[in-house]
C-alpha cells in the first residue's frame, strides 16, 4: 500500500508511517460493481451526445472522416443491433430460435451446457471476484463493467439531429405495436397471471442462487474469455440472523470456437492477464474454478432484503412497494428519478425504469402480487419484443423478452409463463474501447429464488 | 502496445469513445482517493462526475505540462472541494468513533487500521480536520493517491516548491498528533 512505485520523492523522509496512518484512517475502498457500471454509463452518455454532434459536423466536412462518424459507425443511427431489430420487427411470426440470435444461447456443442457439473469441479484458486480489497479488484470490476455496460445507463445512439428512420423502439415513435411487441405483451401477461398464483411463502431467509457467465477480452485483446461465477444471497429476515453471500468462481475459458483457436495459437495458457500489457499492475484470472467463499453482509446490507435502483431496501421498504401497476409505476419512476444525471433524457428514464422492473421480477422478496404487477408494467413498456422460445444456460426452456435495445446495449429476460418465474437475464454489449468492436455476451441464470428456513454456511476467513 | 494516455485524449477528438479507455484505466484510482476523502456514498457520484467533467474540459489538458493521471486527480480534488461538508462530517465522525464500523475499507485497510491505536486515530482525524483545505489537498494527494511532488503540483496548479513546503509542514503536524517527536508508528520504533 505504501509502495511509491519507484517514483522520485525528493525531500520526503523515508519513513512513511504518518502517511500510512492517514491512509489507514481514511481507507481507500474499492468501488462496487454498480458504481463502476453506472459511472461508465454516465461517461458513455456524455461521449455519445458528443459523437452525435461531431457526426453532424462531419457531414459538413469540418472534421476528418475517421470512419467512426459515418453512417456505418457504432453511433450511427440505430447502432449495431439495428439489423437484429429490423429483422425482428419485420417478421410476423416469432421464430422459435432467431436466425442470428444476437445473444447466442449455447447449444449442445457447448460442454458447459452439456455438463453443468463440470464447472463445479473442486479447485483451489479463489483469486478474483470473491476477494475484495486486494487492490486489483477494482481493475477486475472495471473490466466487468465493460461487459455489463450500463444497466439503466443511457448508452443510446440517438443523438440530436440523428435520423430516426429505424427507431422503431423509441417510445412514442410509432403508434401500432409490431407483432413481436404484441407477442411480448401476451407472454408477459401470462407470466404475470402465473406469478400472481404463486404462494407468498415465508421463512428465516430470502435465498437467491444464480450463476453468471460473462465475457471479457484478454488484456492484449487477442481473444475473448468467458468467466463464470455462482452466487448465493441469504438475506436474513430477522434482525438477529446474519445475512451472507456465498460466491464461487467457476472458472474461465475461451468464449467461442474462434476464441479457442486463438487461445491455442497463443500456446493454450491456463491463466490470463486482463489488463493491457504495459500496465504497471496485472489482473490475473485462472482457468481453474475456485473454492466457495462465504462472507457476512455488513454495513448497509444489514437488515436489507435486497437492492432496487441502486438502493438497498429494508424489509419495511419492500413491504411498502405498491402492488398495483399504476402505483408501482409511480413508485419506481420516483425511485429511479432520485439519481443524478440528465433527468430530461427520456431514453435514460425509460431504461432505468425497465431495469428496476426487471430487478423486481428477477429476485426481489416481494409479494406475488407485486411481482405480477411488475410483469404487467413491463408489458406496457414501449419497445418490449418477443424473441421466441429459448433455452438458458442451465438447460431450461422459456420465452425471451427484449426490454432494451439501443446503440450499445441489448438486454432481455427469459421468463417461464407457466410458473411466473424469471429464468435468466441476458445482456449483449458492444465494446469498442480497445480498438476493434467486440460484442460481449453476459448471462445470469436464476437457479433458486425463495424463502427458506435453512441456514447459510458459516463465513470463511477471518472476517 | 499500450496507447499513451495523452494519445487517448487526442484520439477522443475524433473518436469520443477513446476517452472511455481512460475511465477503465483510472476509475479505481480516482474512486479510492475520492472515497477516502468524502466516503463511498458521495464518491459513487463524484468519481463518475470526475470523468464526465474531464471529458468536457479535455481541451485544457496540456501534455507538455504533465500526465493525465495527475490532471484527473486535480479535477477530482476540485469536485471534492465542492463537498467540503461531506469531508468535514466524515472526519468528525472518525474523530469521535474511530472507525469501529468501517465497512467501507477493504480487508487490508481494516488490518492496517487495527495497527493504529484508537487514541491516535482520533487525534489524527482531528488534525486532518483542522488542516487548511489546501494543505489537506496536498497531503491526501500524496497519502491516498500516491502522487509525487511534480504530479501534485500539476494537479493543484501550484509550484512544486510549494508542494514540498506544504507537505513538510503538514507532516510535522501529523507526526506530532501521532505521538510527538517519537512517532509510535511506521516501524521506526526507537
Amino acid at each position: 500500500m505504501s509502495d511509491l512505485n519507484g517514483r522520485p520523492f525528493p525531500g520526503l523522509p523515508h519513513d512513511r508511517g504518518d502517511l500510512d496512518a492517514v491512509r489507514a484512517l481514511l481507507g481507500s475502498p474499492e468501488p462496487s460493481l454498480d458504481t463502476v457500471v453506472d459511472g461508465r454509463a454516465r461517461l458513455l452518455a456524455a461521449l455519445a451526445g458528443d459523437a452525435a454532434d461531431a457526426g453532424s459536423l462531419a457531414d459538413v466536412g469540418s472534421l476528418p472522416d475517421s470512419g467512426f462518424l459515418t453512417d456505418a459507425g457504432p453511433f450511427a443511427d440505430a447502432g449495431p443491433f439495428a439489423d437484429a431489430d429490423a429483422e425482428a420487427e419485420a417478421g410476423d411470426a416469432v421464430p422459435a430460435e432467431p436466425r442470428e440470435d444476437p445473444i447466442p444461447l449455447r447449444g449442445a456443442h457447448d460442454p458447459a451446457t452439456r455438463e453443468p457439473g463440470r464447472l463445479r469441479t473442486t479447485g483451489r484458486m479463489r483469486r478474483r471476484l470473491a476477494t475484495v480489497g486486494a487492490g486489483l479488484a477494482a481493475a477486475a470490476t472495471i473490466l466487468m463493467a465493460a461487459v455489463l455496460a450500463a444497466p439503466g445507463g443511457p448508452v443510446t445512439s440517438m443523438g440530436p439531429g440523428t435520423p430516426v428512420s429505424t427507431a422503431q423502439d423509441t417510445p412514442g415513435a410509432s403508434s401500432t405495436p409490431s407483432a413481436n411487441t404484441r407477442k411480448a405483451r401476451e407472454v408477459l401477461l401470462a407470466t404475470a397471471d402465473a406469478a400472481a398464483k404463486q404462494p407468498a411463502g415465508e421463512g428465516a431467509y430470502w435465498r437467491t442462487k444464480r450463476v453468471t457467465w460473462w465475457q471479457t477480452p484478454t488484456g492484449d485483446r487477442a481473444y475473448v474469455l468467458e468467466l463464470s461465477l455462482s452466487e448465493e444471497m441469504w438475506l436474513a429476515r430477522r434482525p438477529g440472523d446474519k445475512s451472507r453471500r456465498i460466491s464461487r468462481f467457476l472458472g474461465a475459458k475461451p468464449a467461442t470456437a474462434n476464441d479457442e483457436a486463438a487461445w491455442r495459437k497463443a500456446g493454450s495458457p491456463s491463466s490470463w492477464n486482463l489488463l493491457p500489457p504495459g500496465e504497471k499492475v496485472t489482473d490475473v484470472v485462472a482457468a481453474k474454478p475456485g473454492e466457495p467463499v462465504v462472507s457476512e453482509l455488513r454495513g448497509k446490507w444489514k437488515g436489507s432484503g435486497g437492492d432496487l435502483a441502486k438502493e438497498l431496501l429494508s424489509w419495511d421498504d419492500l413491504a411498502a412497494i405498491p402492488d398495483d401497476v399504476d402505483g408501482l409505476r409511480a413508485y419506481l419512476t420516483r425511485l429511479v428519478g432520485k439519481g443524478k444525471g440528465p433527468a430530461d433524457d427520456p431514453d435514460r428514464a425509460r431504461n432505468l425504469l425497465g431495469e428496476a422492473v426487471v430487478q423486481i421480477v428477477e429476485g426481489l422478496p416481494v409479494t406475488p402480487r407485486v411481482r405480477a404487477s411488475a410483469f404487467r408494467l413491463l408489458a406496457t413498456m414501449p419497445g418490449v419484443r418477443a424473441e421466441g422460445e429459448v433455452t438458458d444456460r442451465l438447460g431450461r426452456t422459456g420465452q425471451a423478452i427484449v426490454y432494451r435495445s439501443d446503440g450499445r446495449v441489448k438486454e432481455r429476460i427469459v421468463v417461464d409463463p407457466r410458473t411466473g418465474r424469471t429464468l435468466a437475464k441476458e445482456t449483449t454489449t458492444v465494446d469498442t474501447t480497445g480498438g476493434p468492436e467486440v460484442r460481449l455476451h453476459h448471462q445470469t441464470a436464476y437457479e433458486q429464488i425463495g424463502w427458506t428456513d435453512e441456514r447459510p454456511a458459516q463465513a470463511t476467513g477471518r472476517e | 502496445m499500450r496507447i499513451d494516455d495523452a494519445a487517448l485524449i487526442e484520439e477522443s477528438w475524433r473518436r469520443p469513445d477513446a476517452f472511455a479507455a481512460l475511465y477503465d484505466r483510472y476509475f479505481g484510482d480516482v474512486y479510492r482517493y475520492v472515497a477516502g476523502r468524502v466516503g463511498t456514498q458521495v464518491a459513487d457520484d463524484l468519481a463518475a462526475e470526475t470523468f464526465v467533467v474531464a471529458y468536457g474540459k479535455r481541451a485544457t489538458f496540456d501534455p507538455g505540462r504533465g500526465v493525465v493521471r495527475a490532471w484527473l486527480f486535480g479535477i477530482a480534488t476540485n469536485l471534492v472541494a465542492q463537498h467540503r461538508r461531506s469531508e468535514t462530517r466524515r472526519l468528525e465522525a472518525l474523530r469521535r468513533a474511530p472507525a469501529e464500523d468501517d465497512t467501507d475499507g477493504g480487508h487490508e485497510d481494516r488490518v492496517a487500521a487495527r495497527l493504529l491505536a484508537a487514541g491516535s486515530r482520533g487525534r489524527l482525524a482531528a488534525e486532518l480536520r483542522r488542516l487548511p483545505d489546501h494543505d489537506r489537498d496536498v497531503l491526501l494527494l500524496v497519502a491516498l493517491a500516491d502522487l509525487n511532488y511534480e504530479e501534485v503540483a500539476q494537479a493543484l496548479d501550484i509550484p512544486s516548491g510549494t508542494v514540498g513546503s506544504r507537505l513538510n509542514r503538514v507532516r510535522r503536524k501529523l507526526r506530532a498528533a501521532l505521538g510527538g517527536a517519537d512517532p509510535a508508528i511506521g516501524g521506526t520504533d526507537e
